[in-house]
């Protein structure tokens, strides 16, 4: 005997590698398109959590400020695409004072959809954005007076209307 | 030893004659494979597609020119596959797609409507994606392949 491969096994092996092959690639279409909604929910959470922010300082008056953290609202991970098969949220996430709501827009070409928008209601139309500083750092949302302030990037956040 | 010792690795003729049958089979059957493998298919992806907007649209995410619905958890309950009859050269299938939401939006027209026409579309969406690799731009009512022609219905439970 000089162990030879035989011909059953050349065969099935190569059925086997068939089935793997194209069983991986339906599971990995399924896994990306659940990862795009998970994503996507995430986005709404972070809109969810901005205007509670901005709510409880609009209602508990002036002076009041909240601070959320990057652990909270981490942009970089929100609109990163580059290791990620979706296209992650597109910033910046847009507070519509006319409209009083927060806009989070979620690209979702790659798992068929569109551009596709969530919007989360505020109580507010007074919503200014401001550049952070020392004593301001990205996010913090103050009320002044007269308006809610939010301290944050342009390209993170942004107020329209 | 001569030529036809059994230690050398030959292929018996028991295995010749058996691999030529499963062969003659498979021939005589692989049109059937083939038909069944491309509704299989579809059917996978159109619950697939559903299952993507049912769930996106739950949340409150929809497209810039499609009417808002409110928040609420929308479901795939069932998507059944139905001949239909002939469409040109093509068997015609439609995926009776089942969804089951809130009363709030079951129970309005506008919402429902709205609700459908995104599922619907997404199913076949998905469809045409497993079968020609892209995604077909703008809304999409009907998908045609060599065989079959998809197109999709939705209700609420």
């Amino acid at each position: 005997m000089k162990a030879q491969i035989s011909i059953e096994v050349a065969l099935m092996t190569g059925i086997a590698i068939l089935v793997i092959v194209s069983m991986v690639n339906l599971q990995f279409e399924r896994f990306h398109s659940a990862r795009e909604v998970g994503e996507a929910g995430e986005a709404k959470m972070v809109g969810t959590l901005l205007a509670s922010a901005i709510n409880n300082v609009y209602a508990n008056g002036e002076g009041f400020q909240i601070h959320l953290s990057q652990a909270q609202l981490n942009f970089t991970q929100l609109g990163e695409s580059t290791r990620r098969y979706g296209l992650g949220v597109s910033l910046p996430i847009i507070v519509n004072n006319s409209a009083r709501s927060i806009v989070i827009a979620k690209n979702t070409s790659k798992t068929g959809g569109e551009l596709w928008n969530v919007t989360v209601p505020i109580v507010t139309d007074n919503v200014v954005r401001l550049d952070p500083s020392t004593d301001y750092p990205e996010v913090t949302i103050r009320n002044n007076g007269t308006h809610v302030l939010i301290y944050a990037q342009e390209g993170h956040i942004t107020t329209v209307g | 030893m001569g030529m036809w010792s059994r230690r050398r690795g030959q292929i018996s003729i028991e295995f010749i004659i058996l691999v030529g049958a499963i062969m003659v089979m498979v021939v005589a059957v692989f049109p059937f494979i083939m038909s069944a493998n491309e509704l299989s298919k579809a059917h996978a992806a159109a619950r697939d597609g559903a299952t993507f907007a049912a769930g996106m649209r739950g949340m409150g995410y929809r497209a810039a020119d499609v009417n808002p619905v409110p928040e609420g958890v929308v479901k795939v309950l069932r998507v059944d596959m139905v001949k239909v009859g002939n469409y040109s050269n093509l068997e015609w299938y439609r995926f009776d797609i089942l969804l089951s939401a809130p009363g709030y939006i079951a129970d309005d027209a506008s919402y429902a409507s709205s609700l459908c026409a995104t599922v619907r579309s997404q199913a076949l969406r998905h469809v045409h994606y497993a079968f020609y690799g892209t995604w077909p731009a703008g809304a999409v009512s009907r998908v045609n392949t060599t065989r079959y022609t998809f197109t999709a219905g939705c209700d609420f439970e």
